[in-house]
């Protein structure tokens, strides 16, 4: 009998071979080495096969996946309820081109039964294929049609902290930002408003603006301070500048950040190219790059430096974090976002679905739905928004840093007893040094393991920072430990050594 | 899964599919509650339908959370044909079949601490037995991956999952004489790896 093939094996496994063949394979294997390594295989990778079916599988951060989902869907429906009606061809557009073209072949056929201009009208048919000279060149007059004026832009605040005033008034957090508007921080202030899709600008703490400029074709910011912009690609003619002293700074499709204060300029670029000019010289600043003008510098000359790659990540999320993600503009913003006020003790960041938004006390715009809001250390809530809602979002009171230290050695203890427990305080371990103990070399071995234990008792990470067992030992007992099953509970991060 | 699904009773399979119908009416008409109760209600099978085609918990999340887009996208052109839970599976199938593509394109990450067997239950353990277990389904899973990602899927889909052509040619929208063939070789293929691969 020939060998057997090793998907033959398979097919025996699952009944799919007579029993005469079967008994044929079995005498062939019982003299052939490979053949019965070869069905030992097959069925030791049969019987992985069994055990992958009823696989359970990890248990992931399900309301994080959930609000993702959640963004997702609701920021599609909302774009595709305002995306506008493709427009339908009207009648009179129509009627209008048919009457054209009719309009045309009547020419044309006057043109060639009659001739051009001033041939006669019994000239032969052939001449008139041919028309021994041009047709006479006609004038048109054409009435010349003004551009219409430019749409001024509107802004809606989505984020607002500390004080913030428009002409030196208190700036109350559902104004709507229009042409002409002085915005100023203060000392505690921030403010970032949105004026289109993807684009809007974060006023810093201490800084002043003034929208000298602010419609469709042309933005014009003066300011004095910091402010970082986020713009979308803009058309051709639309022309984006931040008036800072004596400089501008011109952009069109970019996030970047300027800062001018006491007549000293410094311009980061996150994305884009921005172009400075200033006295009459020029420079551009690309993507990753910073630029910084003393009082009187002049820019011939000047090199821009590298931005680190936290700076320029952290310039670039400043303010798409908190743009609206769907827009058509203002009022329709208003209409579908809500508001919310977050609240955090000392300098914890406040995530809401994930993302920093920011610290301390703040009020943001978010669109209505359900949102995830949590502080930096993972305890949130959700909270569900109406359109138009304002609402105070709860968060568990962020313990002092004394106290967090207290809270983190506190779940640390309880995480390893809890974990000592489990592993029977190193019995179910012991198996895996069976060779090592007969050999008598277990004593003075250990392991030292760096885990993290998630709330819900899985384990975040888990690696051997340390050991002197043999390699295999090492990750046998490395796999016990991952799959020891703990309670609900703190999470923790905690060095776990076991010693033989 | 199919067949687990056609196991039930006439009654409650009936009550089942009018469930399921109510509940995709209400996503279709937006309603958020209706959305929720998808996602908690087939979250864990779209995990582990996932984890079980790739083997990994790697961006487990982000997988789950494609499928489950993707899933609310085509509720409006779901015809009813299948249960709602086939109908899902195919769907995670396909973002599977999608990102072992992708795998094949790109070189493997380095992965120190992302053990593939996290899900061993240890009742009662048997550490050795244990680590065995975990090193052959590490070794399943390097030969399917040396399969051309069809093949991969078809012999995942026939050995693991268990069904038969009809239901892999409706998963994979392919005929199923094209899943006879790549079947046939792809078995073949398999196997001889596995007999062949060293210790």
């Amino acid at each position: 009998m020939r060998h057997v093939r090793p998907h033959e094996w398979a097919d025996v496994d699952r009944g799919a071979v007579d029993a005469g063949r079967r008994a044929r394979m079995e005498a062939h294997a019982d003299d052939c080495d490979a053949c019965a390594r070869a069905r030992d295989r097959v069925r030791q990778t049969r019987e992985t096969f069994a055990r992958i079916r009823v696989a359970t599988p990890p248990q992931l951060n399900w309301e994080h996946v959930g609000a993702r989902i959640y963004w997702v869907t609701s920021s599609e429906r909302r774009a595709n309820q305002r995306k506008p009606p493709r427009p339908r061809p009207r009648a009179w557009l129509l009627a209008a081109g048919a009457f054209g073209l009719a309009a045309s072949v009547g020419v044309a056929y006057l043109f060639f039964t009659r001739g051009p201009a001033g041939s006669s009208g019994s000239a032969p048919e052939v001449a008139a294929v041919q028309p021994a000279e041009p047709a006479p060149t006609r004038t048109m007059s054409v009435q010349l049609v003004a551009p219409p004026a430019a749409q001024p832009l509107r802004g809606v605040i989505t984020f607002s902290q500390g004080a913030v005033t428009r002409g030196g008034e208190r700036l109350d957090f559902d104004s709507v930002i229009a042409p002409g508007d002085r915005l100023a921080t203060g000392a505690d202030g921030t403010l970032t408003v949105q004026f289109g899709s993807a684009t809007g600008f974060t006023l810093g703490p201490r800084s002043s603006i003034e929208l000298r400029s602010f419609d469709q074709r042309h933005v014009a910011i003066a300011l004095d301070g910091q402010v970082t912009v986020e713009v979308e690609h803009r058309a051709d003619d639309q022309r984006f500048e931040v008036l800072a002293g004596d400089a501008v700074v011109s952009v069109r499709g970019t996030v970047f950040r300027v800062e001018h204060r006491d007549s000293e300029l410094e311009v980061a670029c996150a994305r884009g190219v921005v172009e400075v000019a200033r006295g009459g010289g020029e420079h551009e600043v690309a993507a990753g790059h910073t630029l910084s003008l003393a009082a009187g510098d002049q820019l011939a000359g000047r090199t821009p430096a590298d931005l680190t790659a936290a700076a320029r990540e952290t310039l670039e999320r400043n303010v798409a974090v908190r743009l609206l993600p769907a827009w058509t503009d203002v009022d329709g913003a208003r209409a579908t976002s809500a508001t919310l006020r977050l609240a955090a003790t000392g300098d914890q960041p406040i995530e809401v679905d994930g993302e920093v938004v920011g610290q301390g006390s703040f009020r943001a715009r978010v669109m209505s739905g359900r949102h995830h809001v949590e502080t930096g250390e993972g305890r949130g809530s959700w909270i569900r928004l109406e359109p138009g809602a304002d609402e105070v979002a709860e968060l568990a009171p962020a313990a002092p840093p004394p106290s967090t230290r207290q809270l983190a050695h506190k779940a640390e203890r309880t995480r390893r007893g809890q974990l000592d427990r489990a592993l029977g305080h190193g019995r179910r371990v012991r198996p895996c040094l069976r060779q090592l103990e007969k050999q008598g070399l277990l004593d003075g071995s250990f392991v030292v393991l760096d885990l993290g234990v998630n709330r819900d008792g899985s384990l975040g990470y888990l690696n051997v920072a340390q050991t002197n067992l043999p390699a295999q030992a090492a990750a046998c007992v490395r796999t016990v430990v991952d799959a020891a099953r703990l309670p609900d509970g703190p999470s923790a991060e905690l060095r776990y050594r076991i010693a033989f | 899964m199919i067949r687990s699904v056609r196991r039930k009773s006439t009654t409650s399979g009936a009550r089942a599919l009018t469930e399921e119908a109510e509940l995709i009416r209400r996503c279709r008409a937006g309603e958020r509650e209706a959305e929720e109760e998808f996602y908690l209600r087939f979250r864990n099978q779209v995990a582990a339908n996932l984890y079980r085609v790739l083997g990994s918990r790697i961006d487990l999340d982000d997988l789950v959370q494609e499928v489950f887009v993707i899933a609310f996208r085509g509720l409006e052109r779901f015809r009813g044909e299948s249960r709602l839970s086939t109908w899902l599976y195919r769907i995670c199938v396909n973002v599977a079949l999608g990102r072992i593509r992708q795998k094949t394109r790109r070189p493997p990450p380095i992965l120190t601490d992302q053990p593939i067997a996290d899900d061993v239950d240890l009742s009662p353990p048997h550490p050795e037995a244990l680590l065995v277990q975990q090193q052959e389904r590490e070794r399943v899973y390097r030969i399917l991956e040396t399969l051309p990602p069809k093949k991969r899927m078809v012999l995942f889909l026939h050995e693991i999952e268990g069904l038969d052509l009809k239901e892999i040619a409706y998963v994979l929208g392919v005929n199923p004489v094209t899943v006879r063939t790549r079947l046939f070789y792809a078995r073949r293929e398999f196997y001889q790896r596995v007999a062949e691969e060293e210790e």
